[in-house]
């Protein structure tokens, strides 16, 4: 029997910061992936950036329901943008210190069905306003195999150094 | 590069035709909690229904309860069900005949401790897909029975689609 969680690849964000993070060649051998953010993106003025992950390059065909509560309520939104769900911005009013964290479950990747993801972020930066705790349920409207994956910052630029990210593998056999 | 890997693969279940409901038995007791992964489909005439099921040989409602917070795209909202007949394990928004082709809801469902005999036994899910909406929700099952099987249907008993699949993973603690 084969286990099942496996690190495929990591990147760790260095001095200068970087404008996306791409994990390509994804092996083809697993069930389903999990993507993790520890991030901070170079977005000025405000405390939380949107997060977005491009499959194969592609800029289309994504559609979510997002659920996001802030500490003093919640709203739910449709999204069109790639996977989105929400890190830490660089405003000056966070900590250097505060990193948001994402954690993306892709479901069955190399299958030729439409492809479901779902995500939960927490940006907290024990302030009592621009905090964010984001769950949503979203969609990729194509039958490709997914082989690579580029992390970008929403509105930002760059992601901050110190930013991390992993990529796993989940094998159900 | 590789790493230990945590998750085990206890068994997968995908349907090659539709069916009623999609059962895990004997569930080995040597891990520490449980994980099931799933996508599914049903055969309901509308645009949403309810994933849902059951521990052990127990499908008596009264013995399940359930809080979740919801989000559909333009409104949020929580909810509890407890004691009626609309509850088991999860009750997850659930794909059915009337949405887009191919598209399957995800269910994650974390069980704790649930080869214990002493305790009743928590669960916390995630589930949706981007038509219907997000979903987060935490259950109880009042029962201090080890969990040696997962049943899991539609609500109101009609198919889950060919193609739905389930993998039960055991994670373990040391």
């Amino acid at each position: 029997m084969t286990l099942g969680l496996t690190l495929i690849n990591s990147y760790a964000v260095g001095s200068g910061g970087a404008s996306s993070v791409v994990f390509s060649s994804i092996p083809q051998t697993y069930t389903d992936l999990k993507l993790v953010a520890s991030a901070k993106t170079n977005r000025g003025t405000y405390k939380t950036d949107a997060i977005w992950v491009q499959l194969n390059g592609t800029t289309t065909g994504y559609s979510g329901k997002q659920l996001l509560m802030d500490g003093g309520g919640y709203t739910s939104n449709s999204t069109t943008n790639p996977l989105e769900n929400y890190a830490s911005a660089d405003d000056s009013l966070n900590s250097g210190n505060v990193f948001g964290n994402i954690e993306w479950y892709i479901y069955n990747y190399t299958s030729s069905n439409y492809k479901s993801i779902s995500s939960d972020g927490a940006a907290e930066d024990n302030s009592t306003n621009g905090n964010e705790l984001g769950m949503v349920a979203s969609l990729w409207s194509n039958t490709a195999a997914i082989t690579s994956m580029t992390i970008i910052p929403g509105y930002g630029t760059s992601f901050n150094q110190y930013s991390t990210f992993y990529l796993y593998g989940i094998t159900n056999h | 590069m590789a790493s230990a890997p945590t998750y085990t693969p206890i068994a997968t279940q995908t349907l090659a035709s539709n069916a009623s409901s999609v059962s895990f038995t004997s569930i080995p007791q040597t891990y520490t909690d449980l994980v099931l992964v799933g996508q599914a489909r049903c055969t309901r005439a509308t645009t949403q229904s309810t994933l849902t099921g059951y521990f052990n040989s127990d499908s008596a409602t009264t013995n399940y309860s359930y809080t979740g917070l919801d989000g559909n795209g333009s409104t949020a909202s929580s909810n509890r069900l407890s004691g009626g007949s609309y509850q088991g394990i999860f009750a997850g928004l659930l794909a059915a005949a009337n949405n887009t082709a191919g598209v399957f809801s995800q269910v994650l469902l974390h069980i704790m401790n649930y080869s214990n005999t002493t305790t009743y036994k928590t669960c916390i899910g995630r589930n949706g897909a981007a038509e219907i909406g997000t979903e987060a929700e935490v259950m109880l099952w009042r029962s201090t029975a080890a969990i040696t099987s997962i049943t899991i249907n539609e609500i109101l008993g009609n198919n889950l689609v060919a193609g739905s699949t389930f993998t039960l993973y055991g994670i373990l603690a040391a």
